[in-house]
């Protein structure tokens, strides 16, 4: 890799080619404040927060949008540009409404953060503001489907322009009129429609566009939990971070409260799609199982785990005295390799080598309209493992973009030729596809025996002779296999509801008293077996992966897990907005920390 | 010679003589309860009559409201996080207009009454002088339940010539 050496702030700082002077100074952990510079966007330099004193250069430079040359000798905590540098924050602010405390960023806002950092230390704005309630034009607007947007907080960095035009692929968002009047709208003040929308949330470095799932929902500093963890929704299997808003100790329960995306070069970069964002909600819902249940008589009643396994294991057997293979699985693509792999060994031991032609794998596709321009491609697959349930022997077709095939096994149920069927699905609703001809099967007899080991109640649990309530995404470390064949593990963040247990353990507990070996205490037992079992291919390090729980923050305003705390330390460089007091202006002259203002009207 | 002590005490109450030791506090106290009955007195009838609290007393918080009778509160939670007794829980939610005239209101605002210390933070952090430390010193209750102060609790009642969507409210 070629490199070139700079001098920033007396410090030799060496960055690979055509690196810029933010890009440096960040690497090298040198504050330098920026609006419209974003590292999964092309570069604008617009805001002009950033400018540094670059010797030999008559004048100030943007440093975002200047190249990095051997021997540059950069300043950016002289005089004249921290004059200049407040000098742009007092324009930032002269026209923006404070609403901290009703804005959704209060708190985690980058314009917050920079403007008491760096900004002047008061304000000398006894003009009224802007306000874009004018004719047509209202500042506080819908914004499409899943977003808010005030006009009046906008700094018109352009971030969100940049995301429609390059990463979205339809520039749906544009800045009209000019100058003062420079406003960022849509076409129509139609708003945004895009699957991807939620991520101008994230860039947005102000809170001008909020998503309305998010709004008035939380304070940064309620969410002091983060899990890095993985979407499962889709098999892009992007890398996410699950917040949770915490409560005071007598007010109790923690939250899941939102879902970001993490940065991920190899799957999803900086963005996530707002399907995997906003559909959260089911996992916490009222429909979720909490409890096992028996069916007795025409009703489903709750009973004890340790009332459920004896009558089912008896039942199972009862089903498969005549013929093993007339009992069947039916298995979402939503189950994690481990519980497949403990799967696998529970049929294998009960019907043999080719136990798995008992199982059915199956899941959804669904179109996912986006410009043929998006850089950021959904796929059509609503599961995440099916490549998993792949690797390990399991029949899902070729690729991961044809349909499931459901057809024998309905064919065979509804001709009375299966005298059992089990469903495993952690997925949300309706993941298993269209399987409404079950429950009547069930219902009319043609089928003996149904048990359902999913996680909402639906139609199909509720037709079940036994129900039992097994972990989400978020509710269990698991190992994903996305669409690219990469091993992905997806960390626990919230515990389970109720009595509800991890699917593996479930599996492993039937495998058991039906009279099968079952040596494993945790899902971490099962990674092992699963990585011993598969050498040489990308499971042979499962075990090693790593799942994260949340660790508590430094401070109340950080988040609390590596990679959300890498994010504000360095890429919103977000410290407590003391005023007077900021890590970032350790070691600064006094002068520097406090900017006073020149007065108006003297030139100085 | 501690087991003498007795003997010591009996030998000094022969020598300074009975009426000094007996006869003489007596009449000094009852000449002092003589002389405050004829005092003003300053013994309060307490819960009958009340003493006038300071003017800078922090007793319960109040939740004010404006001159429409509307919630001034906007549920941005910076009370909840200046309080060091981590005794203030709310949620916000979307304002349809009838609580407060912002499109921020707090759907559930709880003190917990024996974790607060009357330190008064809550009313120095709020941005729109919504909360106020009250002079309400008589907080003690039945039960535990009720060691929860919800907003209705809180909120002082309307004033007198507000409009109606604020009265639809609590
Ligand atoms: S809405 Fe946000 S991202 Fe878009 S220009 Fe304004 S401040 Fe920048
Ligand atoms: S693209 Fe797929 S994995 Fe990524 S956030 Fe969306 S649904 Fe989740
Ligand atoms: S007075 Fe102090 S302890 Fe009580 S609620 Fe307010 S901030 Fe908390
Ligand atoms: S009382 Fe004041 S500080 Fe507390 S949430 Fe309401 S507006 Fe914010
Ligand atoms: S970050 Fe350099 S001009 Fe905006």
């Amino acid at each position: 890799m070629e490199t070139v050496t700079l001098t920033i702030d007396g410090r030799q700082v060496t960055v690979a080619k055509g690196r810029t002077l933010l890009q440096a100074a960040i690497e090298a952990g040198i504050s330098v404040p920026y609006y419209c510079y974003h590292p999964g966007i092309s570069i604008d330099g617009s805001c002009r927060v950033c400018i540094v004193k670059i010797e030999k250069m008559p004048k100030l430079q943007t440093s975002c949008s200047t190249v990095c040359a051997d021997g540059m000798v950069v300043h950016t905590r002289d005089a004249e540009v921290i004059a200049a540098r407040a000098g742009v924050f007092e324009f930032l602010l002269v026209n923006h409404p404070l609403d901290c405390p009703v804005c959704d960023k209060g708190g985690e806002c980058p314009l917050q953060d920079f403007s008491y950092t760096f900004g002047p230390a008061e304000s000398r704005m006894d003009f009224p503001r802007r306000v874009f309630d004018g004719e047509g034009v209202k500042g506080d607007v819908d914004f499409g489907p899943t977003l808010m947007l005030n006009r009046q907080r906008c700094i018109l960095c352009t971030r969100c322009v940049r995301f429609m035009k390059e990463v979205e692929g339809d520039a749906q968002i544009g800045i009209v009129d000019r100058g003062y009047g420079s406003e960022i709208a849509t076409f129509e003040e139609r708003g945004v429609h895009s699957l991807l929308s939620g991520n101008l949330m994230d860039i947005c470095p102000v809170g001008a566009i909020l998503t309305r799932d998010y709004r008035f929902k939380s304070r940064p500093w309620d969410n002091p939990g983060v899990v890095d963890t993985m979407c499962t929704l889709c098999s892009k299997g992007c890398s996410t971070s699950a917040w949770l808003k915490a409560r005071p100790e007598w007010a109790k329960g923690t939250q899941l409260i939102r879902m970001t995306p993490r940065f991920n070069p190899e799957v999803n970069n900086y963005w996530m799609c707002d399907i995997g964002r906003f559909t959260y909600h089911w996992v916490e819902g009222d429909t979720r199982l909490r409890r096992p249940m028996v069916r007795r008589g025409s009703a489903l009643e709750p009973a004890a785990w340790h009332d459920v396994e004896p009558p089912l294991r008896g039942r199972l057997q009862e089903a498969g005295s005549t013929d093993p293979s007339s009992v069947r699985f039916l298995v979402s693509a939503h189950a994690s390799t481990e519980e497949l792999f403990v799967l696998k060994q529970l049929v294998r031991g009960l019907l043999g080598s080719d136990g798995l032609s008992a199982v059915t794998i199956a899941w959804t596709r669904s179109n996912k309209p986006q410009s043929a321009a998006a850089k950021f491609k959904v796929p059509a697959t609503d599961a995440p493992n099916v490549n998993g349930a792949r690797d390990l022997g399991y029949r899902v077709g070729p690729g991961t973009d044809g349909l499931p095939d459901l057809l024998p096994l309905r064919d065979a149920v509804e001709a009375g030729r299966v005298k059992a069927v089990y469903v495993l699905d952690p997925g949300p609703d309706g993941s298993l596809g269209d399987v409404s001809w079950l429950g009547p099967a069930r219902r009319s007899g043609a089928l003996g025996l149904l048990v359902v080991q999913g996680v909402v109640m639906n139609e199909l649990a509720a037709a079940a002779d036994f129900v039992l309530p097994g972990a989400t995404y978020v509710e269990k470390d698991a190992i994903y296999t996305n669409d690219q064949g990469r091993v992905q593990a997806a960390s626990r963040a919230i515990g389970l509801p109720g009595e509800a247990r991890e699917d593996w353990d479930i599996l492993a507990s039937l495998a058991r008293s039906l009279g099968l070996a079952m040596p494993y205490e945790s899902s971490h037992d099962v990674r092992r077996a699963l990585a011993a079992s598969m050498p040489g291919t990308a499971y042979a390090q499962a075990d090693t992966l790593v799942f994260t729980r949340p660790v508590p923050a430094r401070n109340w305003l950080q988040a609390s897990n590596p990679s959300e705390r890498w994010k504000w330390d360095f890429l919103y460089q977000d410290l407590p907005p003391v005023k007077g007091y900021s890590v970032q202006t350790e070691g600064m002259p006094p002068e520097a920390v406090f900017i006073p203002l020149k007065p108006v009207g003297v030139r100085s | 010679m501690p087991v003498l002590l007795g003997v010591g005490c009996f030998g000094s109450w022969e020598s300074t003589g009975y009426h000094e030791l007996m006869i003489r506090p007596l009449l000094t106290g009852l000449a002092t309860t003589f002389r405050y009955m004829f005092k003003p007195k300053v013994t309060v009838n307490y819960p009958e009559q009340k003493v006038p609290v300071f003017p800078k007393y922090r007793g319960k918080q109040v939740l004010m409201r404006d001159e429409n009778g509307l919630e001034k509160c906007v549920a941005c939670g910076l009370c909840s996080v200046a309080c060091p007794a981590d005794a203030i829980y709310l949620e916000p939610a979307e304002n349809d207009g009838t609580v407060l005239a912002g499109p921020r209101y707090a759907k559930v605002y709880q003190i917990h009454n024996t974790r607060c210390i009357f330190c008064g933070f809550c009313e120095e952090a709020c941005p729109v002088s919504a909360i106020f430390m009250g002079k309400d010193y008589e907080l003690a209750v039945y039960s535990k339940d009720e060691f929860i102060w919800d907003k209705h609790d809180l909120l002082v009642p309307p004033p007198a010539g507000a409009t109606p969507p604020a009265l639809a409210v609590s």
